[in-house]
């Protein structure tokens, strides 16, 4: 049995010392707000949009809402900054995915999986383990419920406290559904490389039929001759 | 069962799911690897918004006493120099025309008052005198005899000028 880790988390105290410097106009404080929480925020994003320029994007926007947010005194979630960051972050992404899906038509849907694939190539030249590629693809496959609740997990590293506090669940189901979450995944990774040895064992055995053929063709040629 | 969010939960995944848990977290890893200057980029751009609060905050609450300096000047200059000209108009209204001596005037001033109050005090008795209802008889009987008086004096007027003829009487 493993333990359930949360991810790299902050102290709440420290977080609300960097949210009211911040808000005093100390621009250190921001920035380390920033770099403490923007990874997190980017690998929600890229996940879910696989384009690097994208999740930028939504992150940028992520953080000028928050900052917006800091600036006008409406921020009271007292010691829940990240759930109240994530939620800001998870509706942002909805919108981007509802709009382009909204104005992309079936060719440009097309088009944009192609670049999406192409971009998420260049970083998968840096990827050694070929796993992550199919685990990627079957993440595509889970129900959007399901993988938002795996990336808010791990891409996002929140533990489950913080999780049911942003989907507003109680902590026991959502342990049961993040389990449910893994072996659904986990049965669509199984699905998908049994397809791929399929596939690899039809190509296999198509190059040696291709291989083997020139030489019944070649006497039967041969023979024709 | 709560957890904390700093700490690791007590909770466990099956053995069945380690392996994937573990692939989750490495892509995750992997996905959290921006570009070195990205989060700095990202601090950049949103810094203005925060600057912009800043220059709000600064003047809403650091300069009211600036500003409320300057709305006092403008109210108040007007009345200094409102007030300076009358006492520079008083000043040259006194020393323009000499003023009375004051002891006399406060001599002046008591004596006025004696004699008004004298007044007062002479419409005050006269007044009680008509509120009596004696001094009302007594004046009624005052005046009958006023009258009695003129009517006998009338009378003996006549009868001491009884004998002379009256001017129709001469003529003819």
């Amino acid at each position: 049995m493993g333990a359930l880790e949360s991810g790299p988390q902050l102290d709440p105290a420290t977080v609300a010392q960097w949210v009211q410097a911040a808000r005093d106009g100390d621009q250190n404080a921001w920035r380390l707000l920033v770099r403490a929480y923007s990874p997190r925020v980017y690998a929600l994003a890229k996940s879910r949009l696989r384009r690097s320029d994208a999740a930028e994007e939504v992150t940028q926007s992520v953080f000028a809402t928050i900052a917006q947010h800091i600036i006008s005194d409406t921020y009271d979630e007292q010691h829940k900054f990240e759930p109240w960051l994530f939620r800001i972050a998870i509706n942002r992404i909805r919108d981007v995915i509802r709009q382009a899906a909204r104005e992309a038509s079936p060719t440009r849907l097309r088009l944009a999986a192609r670049e999406a694939v192409i971009d998420d190539t260049s970083h998968d030249a840096l990827e050694t383990d070929a796993d992550l590629a199919l685990l990627r693809e079957a993440l595509e496959q889970l129900s959007p419920p399901d993988r938002e609740l795996i990336e808010l997990r791990y891409h996002g590293s929140m533990g489950f406290a913080h999780m049911a506090s942003l989907l507003d669940e109680p902590y026991g189901t959502l342990l049961a559904r993040h389990h449910r979450a893994l072996r659904k995944l986990k049965t669509i990774i199984q699905t998908l490389q049994s397809e791929q040895h399929s596939k690899h064992h039809m190509t296999q055995s198509g190059l040696q039929h291709h291989q083997h053929q020139p030489q019944h063709t070649t006497p039967l040629a041969g023979e024709n001759t | 069962m709560t957890e904390q969010p700093n700490t690791p939960t007590n909770e466990t995944l099956p053995d069945d799911l380690v392996q994937l848990d573990a692939s989750l977290r490495t892509l995750a890893l992997h996905d959290q690897q921006m570009p070195s200057d990205m989060a700095e980029r990202i601090a950049q751009r949103t810094c203005p918004i925060l600057a912009g609060n800043r220059a709000t905050r600064f003047r809403s609450s650091h300069n009211p006493q600036p500003y409320q300096l300057v709305r006092w000047l403008m109210v108040g200059l007007p009345l200094a120099a409102a007030a300076g000209i009358t006492l520079l108009v008083v000043n040259i209204h006194s020393t323009t025309r000499p003023s009375p001596n004051s002891s006399d005037s406060t001599i002046r001033l008591a004596q006025l008052e004696t004699q008004l109050d004298a007044q007062l005090d002479t419409w005050e008795d006269l007044d009680a005198l008509w509120q009596d209802d004696a001094f009302e008889i007594e004046l009624t009987t005052l005046t009958l005899d006023a009258a009695s008086l003129d009517a006998s004096a009338a009378m003996d007027a006549d009868s001491w000028l009884g004998d002379v003829p009256s001017d129709e009487e001469q003529d003819s």
